[in-house]
């Protein structure tokens, strides 16, 4: 995709991170058992943005996402540390923007096809 | 990291917890049961141990951070072994010298409560595979509707 629209770089990056991020997500939740399991969390915002500042498909494209471990709160008795109602809400709210970031390139493709004609 | 790789580590949630569920109503159902399977006194209360598995498994991770992401596996189930109450009833054909009966160190509230937190947490998985169903619909819908 050279430079067709830096904008549907921008959003197809943005969900292959979101489907990394839901993936993160469901570990935790299918974790939320596991004795000592700490909770992974994904972070991308911040770099995607840099990157689409500078309005280089290169950089948009070379965007990782950073992974560590974010405690929901003070540990159980088996030492794990995941909140499912946090984990659950996060989940909610990522797999809404990715949907709308799938209507997004959806309609951007019907606007592509409508000016080809 | 593909679209199905969400879905398998739930599908392992799914799975941990319905081995869980079974466990625990083996549990409930045995809160009686003075003779256990292999003869050997009361009936025991099992506990399942959880296990985060890599989903590096699952697929051939190209990334480092694929490998921190993980599933859940039952690896083993753990006999409890506290003893259970000494109740006294000379007429049960279990009853020792005194009169005793050895009963299961079942406690049906705590399975119960444990049977209801098993079930959430499926819920949540579920809901969580139902989201990642979700996004690959929408991700199907992109070329669609042209």
């Amino acid at each position: 995709m050279a430079n067709v629209d830096i904008h549907l770089e921008i959003l197809a990056k943005s969900m292959s991170l979101r489907l990394k991020r839901h993936s993160t997500l469901a570990g935790n939740v299918a974790n939320a058992d596991t004795p000592g399991y700490r909770p992974q969390q994904i972070s991308f915002e911040d770099a995607l943005q840099r990157a689409a500042d500078r309005k280089s498909s290169v950089q948009i494209d070379n965007v990782k996402s950073s992974m560590e471990v974010v405690d929901d709160g003070q540990p159980r008795l088996d030492g794990n540390t995941v909140n499912l109602d946090k984990q659950m809400a996060m989940m909610a709210e990522n797999g809404l923007l990715y949907n709308a970031t799938a209507e997004f390139i959806a309609r951007k493709m019907r606007m592509l096809k409508s000016v080809i004609g | 990291m593909d679209l199905l790789t969400a879905l398998r580590i739930s599908a392992s949630g799914l799975s941990a917890q319905r081995t869980r569920l079974n466990v625990l109503s083996s549990n409930l159902a045995n809160a009686n049961s003075t003779r256990s399977a292999d003869g050997s006194g009361p009936y025991k209360r099992k506990d399942p141990i959880f296990q985060e598995v890599s989903a590096e498994s699952f697929e051939k991770a190209l990334d480092n951070e694929s490998k921190k992401i993980s599933g859940v596996r039952v690896t083993q189930i753990v006999t409890d072994q506290r003893p259970g109450s000494r109740v006294y009833d000379p007429s049960h054909p279990d009853a020792d010298a005194t009169g005793h009966v050895l009963m299961p160190n079942v406690n049906p509230v705590t399975e119960l409560t444990d049977i209801m937190s098993t079930s959430r947490s499926y819920e949540a998985n579920i809901t969580a595979m139902r989201t990642a169903k979700d996004m690959i619909a929408a991700v199907l819908n992109i070329g669609k509707g042209g």
